[in-house]
C-alpha cells in the first residue's frame, strides 16, 4: 500500500522543533554585521546620488528638461518599488505554497522587502510634488485640466484617472501591502525568538491576504504609474506584463544578494541546490516575460488599429535599438546562459545572467516611460545619479535589515527541509 | 536465463544508507528499483547524468528552424499570399506556430527517446522483479553469475539483512526484467 501523505498541518507538526528534537550538527547561529566599508559605500552612493539629483534639477531647464528630470525619477522609483514588492511577493508565494526550499536564505527577501516603505515614500513624492510645483504632473497628460477639456477621450477616462482617486488607490494598495509585509517580517523575527508553529500559521494568513491585494495592486498600479503616461492608449495585458518584469528582476536581485553574502562568507547553509532553484525561477520567468511581451505586441501588430499601434510606433521610430535589444537581454541571453543544469549551479554564470536580467528589465521600464514623455532616448547625469542614489538606499536598508536578525530562521518549520534540499 | 537477488526495503532513508553499506563491502549493485525517484540515489550509485535533455534541445532547435523555414518558403516563394495587408514575410505571425512546433517536437521525440532508452517500445512486455516495488517497497538488485559460489550469495544476503532489508529474495527470469 502507498504511504498516505500527511495533511500539511500534521506534516508541520512533525517538523516542528518543539515536537521532534533536531538531529543535526549544522550551525544555525549566523549573524550579519555591516562592515564600516559597506556603510561608507552605501552612504557615499546615497550622498553623491542625492547631490547629483539636486544639481541636475537646475541643469535641465525649461519644460522639456523638467519632464526628463521627473521621467528619470519615476522610472527608477517604480523599478525599485517593483524589486521591493517582488521580494515580499516571493515570501508570500512561498508561504502559501508551503514552500521549504528557500528557508535558509529567507532573511534576504525579507530584508529587501523591508525596503518598501522607503521606495513607496519616494515614489509618492515623485508622483505628488510636480503637481504642487506646476499645477499638473508633466509626465501625466491627464492631470492637465486644460488638455482634458479639449480631449474627449481623456475626458471619458476622468472617473478613473483623476488625482484624488489616483492617490487614494496609491495609499490604499501600497499601505495594505506594506502593513502585511511588515507583519510577515515581524512574525518571522518573533518565530526566531520563541519558536513554535503559531507564527508560521499567522504568516500563512498574512501571505494569503498579501497575494489577494498584490494581484489587484500589480494591475492597478501598472495602469496608474506607467500605462496612464500614454493616456490615449491602453492594453489589457499591461498589468501582467509589468508583473513579469518586476518578478524576474526581484528574483535576480535576491540571487545577487545571496551570492554576494555567500562570497562574504555568510550563508554557510546555502549550497548549489538553492542557487539552482533561483536560477530556474530566473530562467522560467524570463520566458514568461517574453511570452507576455510578445503577446501584447503581436495582437496589436496583427489588428493594426491606429490608436493601438501608436504606442509601438513611438518605440519603433526612436527607440528601435533598445526595443529589439531587450529581447536579446531579457530573453535570448538568460535562455541560452541559464539553460543547462551546470550553469544554474554555478555562481559566476548566475551572476552574469542576473546582471543582464536587471539591466534588461531596467531598459524595459525605461521604454515604458521615456517614449511617451521625453520622446528621445536619453541617458545622462540625472538617470545615473538617481540610480546611484537608489542603489545606495537599497544597499543600506538591506544590510541594516539583515543585521537585525539571525541569518538563518532558526525555528522555521521547514528549515530541515531546506538544509537537505536537493534538486 | 537471468538470475537476480533482490533486497527489499520499506523506507527510502534506510535504502540510501543501505546503498552505502553495501558499497562498503565492495559488492557491485546491478540496479535499484523504486516506486518514485529518490533524491540523492543517482549520486550514490554513481550514475552519469542523462543526455536526454541535450537531445531535446537539438530536436527543438531543428524543429524551430524547420517550421520557420517552411513557412518562409511557403509564404514568400511557393504560394505568396497577402493576409490583412501584411508583407509576405511577416515574422511575428510565424512565431506562435514556430513555438508550438518546437515544443511539440521536442516533447514527443524526448518521450520516444525515453521509451526506447527504457526498452519500452510497443509490444514489449517487461515483467517486474517484484510488483511491490511499484507501490511501497524499494529494491537493491544484484546479478548472480554462474561464477558466484553459494557462500558469495549468502554473504550478499547477510549484508542486505544487516543493512535493514525487510525481505531478501531470488528471482530467475526468462529475459532482462
Amino acid at each position: 500500500m502507498y504511504k498516505q501523505p500527511l495533511p500539511p498541518r500534521q506534516q508541520l507538526q512533525l517538523l516542528n522543533p518543539e515536537c521532534k528534537a533536531m538531529e543535526t550538527t549544522v550551525q544555525f547561529e549566523e549573524k550579519f554585521v555591516m562592515t564600516a566599508r559597506q556603510k561608507f559605500w552605501s552612504m557615499l552612493l546615497m550622498g553623491v546620488g542625492a547631490l547629483g539629483i539636486v544639481i541636475s534639477y537646475f541643469l535641465y531647464p525649461g519644460e522639456e528638461g523638467h519632464t526628463r528630470f521627473w521621467a528619470a525619477l519615476l522610472t527608477i522609483a517604480v523599478f525599485f518599488q517593483g524589486i521591493a514588492m517582488a521580494s515580499c511577493f516571493f515570501q508570500a508565494a512561498t508561504y502559501v505554497a508551503y514552500g521549504g526550499w528557500h528557508t535558509v536564505f529567507k532573511r534576504i527577501p525579507e530584508a529587501i522587502g523591508m525596503f518598501m516603505p522607503v521606495t513607496a515614500l519616494l515614489l509618492l513624492l515623485v508622483l505628488l510634488l510636480p503637481n504642487l510645483f506646476y499645477g499638473h504632473h508633466p509626465l501625466y497628460h491627464w492631470t492637465d485640466h486644460e488638455a482634458v477639456a479639449h480631449d474627449p477621450i481623456i475626458a471619458g477616462k476622468t472617473p478613473y484617472l483623476n488625482l484624488p482617486f489616483f492617490f487614494i488607490r496609491f495609499v490604499f494598495f501600497v499601505g495594505i501591502l506594506i502593513f502585511l509585509s511588515y507583519k510577515m517580517r515581524q512574525n518571522s523575527l518573533l518565530e526566531d525568538l520563541h519558536g513554535g508553529l503559531r507564527y508560521y500559521q499567522s504568516n500563512l494568513t498574512y501571505a494569503s491576504l498579501f497575494l489577494v491585494f498584490f494581484a489587484l495592486y500589480i494591475s492597478v498600479t501598472a495602469w496608474d504609474w506607467l500605462m496612464s503616461i500614454d493616456t490615449h492608449w491602453y492594453s489589457t495585458m499591461y498589468g501582467w506584463y509589468t508583473f513579469s518584469s518586476f518578478w524576474v528582476t526581484g528574483v535576480a536581485v535576491i540571487t545577487l544578494v545571496v551570492i554576494y553574502l555567500k562570497k562574504q562568507g555568510y550563508l554557510s547553509l546555502v549550497n548549489e541546490n538553492h542557487l539552482h532553484d533561483l536560477g530556474k525561477l530566473m530562467f522560467a520567468f524570463s520566458i514568461f516575460w517574453t511570452y507576455l511581451t510578445f503577446c501584447q505586441f503581436m495582437l496589436i501588430w496583427y489588428a493594426n488599429i491606429p490608436e493601438e499601434t501608436a504606442y509601438f510606433r513611438m518605440r519603433y521610430d526612436r527607440f528601435m535599438g533598445l526595443f529589439y535589444g531587450i529581447f536579446v537581454l531579457n530573453f535570448l541571453a538568460p535562455f541560452l546562459i541559464l539553460m543547462s543544469r551546470d550553469a544554474k549551479r554555478n555562481m559566476a554564470t548566475l551572476t552574469i545572467a542576473a546582471i543582464i536580467i536587471i539591466i534588461g528589465h531596467f531598459i524595459d521600464f525605461y521604454l515604458m516611460v521615456y517614449p511617451g514623455t521625453v520622446k528621445l532616448p536619453q541617458f545622462g547625469l540625472v538617470e545615473l545619479c538617481t540610480l546611484v542614489f537608489y542603489s545606495g538606499i537599497f544597499l543600506y536598508t538591506t544590510f541594516a535589515q539583515l543585521g537585525k536578525a539571525n541569518l538563518v530562521p532558526k525555528h522555521h518549520p521547514f528549515l530541515q527541509e531546506s538544509v537537505h534540499h536537493a534538486t | 536465463m537471468k538470475h537476480y537477488l533482490l533486497g527489499l526495503f520499506d523506507d527510502e532513508e534506510v535504502l540510501l544508507e543501505a546503498v552505502d553499506k553495501v558499497k562498503s563491502h565492495n559488492l557491485r549493485i546491478h540496479d535499484v528499483v523504486s516506486p518514485f525517484a529518490v533524491h540523492g540515489l543517482d549520486k550514490k550509485l554513481g550514475l552519469r547524468e542523462s543526455r536526454l535533455h541535450v537531445g531535446g534541445f537539438w530536436v527543438g532547435a531543428a524543429a524551430a528552424l524547420t517550421a520557420l523555414g517552411f513557412m518562409t518558403w511557403v509564404f514568400t516563394a511557393n504560394w505568396p499570399t497577402v493576409f490583412g495587408g501584411k508583407p509576405y514575410f511577416s515574422f511575428p505571425a510565424f512565431i506562435p506556430i514556430t513555438f508550438e512546433f518546437t515544443v511539440l517536437n521536442a516533447s514527443f521525440w524526448m518521450t520516444f527517446a525515453f521509451l526506447v532508452l527504457c526498452h519500452l517500445w510497443p509490444g514489449r512486455f517487461r515483467e517486474s522483479l517484484d510488483p511491490r516495488t511499484t507501490s511501497h517497497l524499494f529494491g537493491i538488485v544484484f546479478k548472480i553469475t554462474p561464477r558466484m559460489s553459494e557462500a558469495d550469495i549468502q554473504h550478499i544476503r547477510e549484508v542486505l539483512k544487516q543493512a535493514g532489508a525487510v525481505e531478501v529474495k531470488e528471482r530467475i527470469m526468462e529475459k532482462h526484467y
